[in-house]
């Protein structure tokens, strides 16, 4: 233990002050972090604040609202617990980052004579210490970003400057419960390492996934219309098993995913030309992988579907000042809720193609060597971030709609609102994906520019 | 397969001197490479032979002298030329194939091709051809981690020649072979460069695989220790 406890963390911080060649993934995995903790503190200090407005006499300036208080706490812990699935999705590609040379690192250490349980405690210090300078830095910008939540109001009332500030003990739970993902998705994308190196690339040819995870999915869609149909939501039992279902419904989604990248990616892969040709095979190879980048903004693609027909008043009645201001804030948490997912995502995407840039080093020096231009590489990632993000919101946002018909009310006019917040959250999680996978150019271009002297 | 001389032009380089910060790997080295002849650069580790490879093929910018391809000055070369160079007229063989491992065998080797703007079906049947002659029929279709090592420095072999290269570099082709492996590889490798006219500068550090070529050039500690033709393998 000794050995892993003194080496890890020199180790850790001597690769993120390199910040060149590997080294850019620790910081890379220390930014992740910090991303993740600053969002999961800043949601986490919202239903706070909603909690504190339920609970609190005179915290909520309009009593009025005091009848729907318990209905905010409840939305927001729903938002809360619908960001968990792509903060797992960036603790796990921080976990994965660079994992190729992670396993050749740790193979060395095992080969010098470290037990594989020392290197399994090595890889968990040096996370927690990514890990941690990620939460100190999140809870840094939490804290600097408060006053800017001043701008938005819900309930009638502006948000106030303390009002999102979590209580030190809740803080200190935010932060235990990342630091145990961090830990797990250590773990957990260990065990993926010593079977497979990352999953990426394997050698031999990759079966294909079979066509009927379509049909579990198309039954689970029609069994919840059917089911939806024939139940009252207005008992407790069931509005729960509908949101069981509903959630069943949108984890089936990983399920189909793949496949569809499969399909789609293969007749790339059978008439494409270099670039598409290369991502086309890449996404074939580990669909699965390709997918797992982009589940994340599947979700958010599902919630924006949801929410399209989501009614500009609640009752219908345009002079109840309430309910219009209800649904206001139901909408502004929506785009909040998307907002933050989309950053998470991207931040995801950013960090995935940056280990990749990493892990594929060997091949692209190769194809440099051989002259291949570095536009061929831009090409290449763009490719691998963009298919699997069309295809992704393609089959998300639909999905999402067509289940929005079971709860939504009559539409008498269009729904400006929800079509806005769609088509934003579709351009915008393009445009950080992109952003994110074009960030990465400079990596690319230091990994090949680095001129190292081979043992000639 | 092509089997004429692509061109026959000389690679010369001229008073190269290269460091990597106070490390001195290429000290005023001179070298004349005739068209078409195949010719090993020796040396222990250390000794600058693939830095030499680098500059030679325009992978590395020497800090002082030239080198030229009959009349084109490599080194004077912006990089975006250097890379089309490279793409177009050299052909690479590196030590461990460094094959695409997503690709199967007949979209690696057809990829100098695809990258050089030939159609994907004339791209795929130029590299089936390819295959097929270097003793690879049927396994077009298999990935790297599919064929032996051997197998796969075949396709790396076919990837390097396809194009039709004035100039294949071959970077410790059998480093990563059997001692059998290794014999075979040099054997299609000198054989098959001299059927397409191209000229093939090898590493390596291993005499049997230098005794594959016509000539020897010896690097020891940054400069041309040795030069010298190896009769028995005259073309």
């Amino acid at each position: 233990m000794s050995v892993a406890v003194n080496l890890a963390p020199r180790l850790a911080i001597e690769r993120i002050r390199a910040t060149r060649g590997a080294g850019v993934l620790d910081a890379m995995a220390v930014l992740a972090f910090t991303v993740s903790s600053w969002l999961a503190l800043t949601v986490a200090g919202g239903t706070w604040m909603f909690y504190r407005r339920w609970s609190d006499e005179g915290a909520l300036v309009d009593p009025t609202w005091a009848d729907v208080a318990p209905a905010y706490v409840a939305l927001a812990g729903f938002a809360s617990a619908l960001l968990v699935v792509p903060l797992l999705g960036l603790g796990g590609a921080a976990a994965r980052l660079g994992a190729r040379g992670r396993a050749r690192r740790l193979a060395s250490l095992r080969l010098i004579g470290m037990t594989s349980g020392e290197v399994v405690r090595m890889s968990v210090i040096e996370t927690l210490v990514q890990a941690t300078a990620g939460v100190i830095l999140g809870s840094l910008l939490y804290v600097m970003s408060l006053p800017l939540w001043q701008l938005a109001q819900f309930q009638m009332q502006h948000i106030g400057a303390g009002e999102m500030l979590l209580p030190w003990w809740l803080w200190l739970g935010v932060v235990a419960v990342l630091l145990v993902l961090a830990v797990a998705s250590t773990v957990m994308g260990l065990r993926r390492v010593t079977i497979s190196p990352l999953g990426v690339a394997r050698d031999q040819s990759p079966k294909g996934l079979r066509a009927r995870r379509v049909v579990a999915v198309a039954l689970l869609v029609s069994g919840f219309l059917i089911y939806s149909r024939y139940t009252d939501m207005a008992t407790l039992v069931g509005l729960v098993s509908i949101v069981a279902f509903l959630a069943l419904v949108i984890a089936s989604v990983n399920l189909v995913g793949p496949w569809l990248l499969q399909l789609v990616a293969r007749p790339s892969a059978r008439t494409a030309r270099v670039p598409r040709l290369l991502a086309a095979r890449r996404i074939l190879d580990d669909p699965r992988g390709a997918w797992r980048n982009v589940s994340s903004v599947s979700l958010l693609g599902f919630i924006a579907g949801f929410v399209v027909t989501m009614p500009v008043t609640s009752t219908g009645a345009p002079s109840d000042a309430y309910s219009d201001s209800f649904v206001l804030d139901i909408q502004t948490g929506v785009a909040i809720t998307l907002a933050v997912g989309l950053v998470l995502a991207a931040t995801s995407t950013l960090i995935t193609q940056a280990s990749q840039v990493f892990d594929r080093a060997p091949e692209s020096i190769a194809l440099d060597r051989m002259g291949v231009p570095a536009s061929v590489h831009v090409s290449v990632r763009r490719s691998m971030v963009l298919v699997p993000l069309a295809v992704s919101l393609g089959t998300s946002v639909p999905l999402g709609f067509l289940l929005s018909t079971v709860t939504a009310t009559e539409m008498d006019s269009f729904p400006v609102v929800g079509v806005t917040m769609l088509v934003g959250t579709v351009l915008l999680g393009f445009l950080l994906s992109l952003g994110a996978a074009e960030a990465c150019r400079p990596l690319q271009a230091g990994v090949l520019g680095e001129q190292r002297r081979r043992n000639d | 397969m092509n089997t004429t001389t692509p061109s026959g032009r000389a690679l010369s380089a001229r008073n190269l001197s290269k460091s990597y910060g106070t490390v001195r790997a290429l000290a005023d080295v001179g070298l004349d490479i005739p068209g078409g002849q195949a010719v090993a650069i020796m040396g222990p580790s250390g000794s600058g032979k693939s830095t030499l490879l680098h500059c030679l093929s325009g992978i590395l910018v020497p800090d002082t002298g030239t080198v030229t391809l009959g009349t084109e000055p490599v080194s004077a070369l912006r990089d975006k030329q250097r890379s089309l160079l490279r793409r177009k007229r050299f052909g690479f063989v590196f030590q461990d194939g460094q094959l695409l491992p997503e690709l199967p065998a007949r979209e690696n080797v057809a990829l100098p091709l695809l990258l050089g703007g030939r159609s994907r079906d004339e791209a795929l049947a130029s590299a089936d051809q390819w295959l097929g002659k270097l003793g690879l029929a049927g396994m077009e279709g298999r990935r790297p981690g599919e064929l032996s090592g051997g197998q796969a420095q075949r396709v790396a072999i076919a990837r390097a020649l396809v194009h039709g290269p004035e100039v294949v570099f071959a970077d410790e082709p059998t480093g990563a072979l059997d001692q059998a492996t290794g014999h075979e590889v040099m054997q299609v490798l000198t054989t098959t460069a001299a059927m397409a006219g191209s000229t093939l500068v090898v590493v390596t550090h291993d005499e049997e695989v230098a005794g594959w070529c016509q000539r020897l050039v010896e690097i020891r500690d940054a400069i041309v220790h040795d030069d010298q033709l190896l009769a028995r393998n005259s073309r």
